[in-house]
């Protein structure tokens, strides 16, 4: 699976801190693992103490993550800011959010995509940022499934 | 035999004391002296080197009088024109400010100019970090300029930074050796092994 494939980076400059575990990368950053590519301006990766990559913080304009995982429907996606979790393997896109899947769409503030299940569970206004007003809603647009084509497992 | 046609004495008296005088006058004039024949060496070359050490061990403390590195060389040249001094497979703790583990600088050569506060180290150079708690992290590069009073140190080579089972390369490198950040100047090229 993607998850056990070297994750690779590519960056204009980066500064990595030794205390705090932290890199941040920036300059039309790529990151790459297995199918999964991770796009950004700027990327803050989290590793822990033995240096496994825990979290990647991926801000641009925007950030980009694409997956086609093997058998699995292909995912597109894009936001502002895109958080990655390794241990949880989940992937949530905040701000202009937007997951493209089978023809499915999904858009709004907040988008959290489970790569294992590959199914979208979660998606709601930005609470605290909402825009305030009339409730920010996520709206999903589900494409109608042509008669001919059998369900997709 | 041919007699020798008589010369009458005076002019003989006369013929020495002039050749006496003759080379009383020439020794002054040629400066000819007992030195001027085994003409010492004397060499001007300018990068004459005035002193060296072998296997020697060097303790620069700074202004609080606590050590800021231990310098080990195979061999220590020091220039007399430039005050520098050339070192062969330089070894260079470093010792953070605050505490925090020391940094290991290795070389094939090095040069440590200002009186200590430049050591430029070229040919093999290795940066270790002794963070025990952490596996330590390795870079290696080509040619690297310490500044041990800014607790700072560069190159614009391309260095490899190895830490754990992680790989980065860059090209330019700032280090900022008391809060062991890392500044990657350019091309960046990472890689995280998945355990």
């Amino acid at each position: 699976a993607d998850r056990d494939q070297p994750i690779r980076i590519q960056a204009n400059s980066a500064t990595l801190d030794d205390r705090s575990n932290t890199a941040v990368y920036t300059g039309n950053v790529i990151i790459t693992q297995g199918s999964m590519r991770l796009t950004g301006n700027r990327v803050t990766l989290n590793t822990d103490a033995e240096g496994a990559v825990s979290k990647i913080v991926s801000q641009g304009t925007p950030a980009t993550y694409k997956q086609t995982p093997e058998g699995g429907s292909p995912v597109d996606s894009r936001g502002q800011t895109i958080e990655y979790l390794a241990d949880a393997d989940r992937v949530v896109l905040i701000d202009d959010a937007f997951l493209e899947q089978d023809g499915n769409t999904f858009q709004g503030e907040y988008i959290s995509y489970d790569i294992t299940r590959e199914v979208v569970d979660a998606g709601r206004a930005n609470s605290n940022g909402g825009t305030g007003g009339e409730q920010d809603r996520i709206e999903i647009l589900i494409q109608p499934r042509k008669r001919s084509e059998p369900a997709t497992p | 035999m041919p007699t020798i046609p008589k010369i009458p004495r005076y002019l003989l008296t006369a013929g020495f004391i002039g050749l006496a005088v003759v080379l009383g006058l020439s020794i002054g004039y040629f400066n000819i002296r007992p030195a001027s024949f085994n003409d010492s060496l004397t060499i001007s070359d300018p990068n004459q080197p005035d002193f060296f050490m072998e296997n020697n061990r060097i303790l620069m403390l700074n202004e609080q009088g606590t050590p800021a590195y231990e310098l080990t060389s195979v061999r220590a040249t020091h220039q007399a024109d430039d005050d520098s001094t050339k070192l062969e497979s330089p070894r260079l703790i470093f010792y953070r400010a605050e505490d925090g583990e020391p940094w290991l600088l290795e070389a094939e050569h090095g040069v440590v100019t200002q009186a200590g506060d430049q050591v430029e180290l070229t040919d093999n150079v290795l940066l270790q970090s002794q963070n025990p708690a952490q596996s330590d992290r390795r870079m290696t590069t080509q040619a690297l300029t310490l500044f041990p009073a800014r607790n700072y140190a560069e190159t614009a080579q391309s260095v490899k930074i190895e830490n754990a089972d992680n790989v980065t390369n860059a090209v330019g490198m700032q280090v900022y050796l008391n809060d062991g950040r890392l500044e990657l100047l350019s091309t960046v090229r990472g890689q995280h092994e998945v355990r």
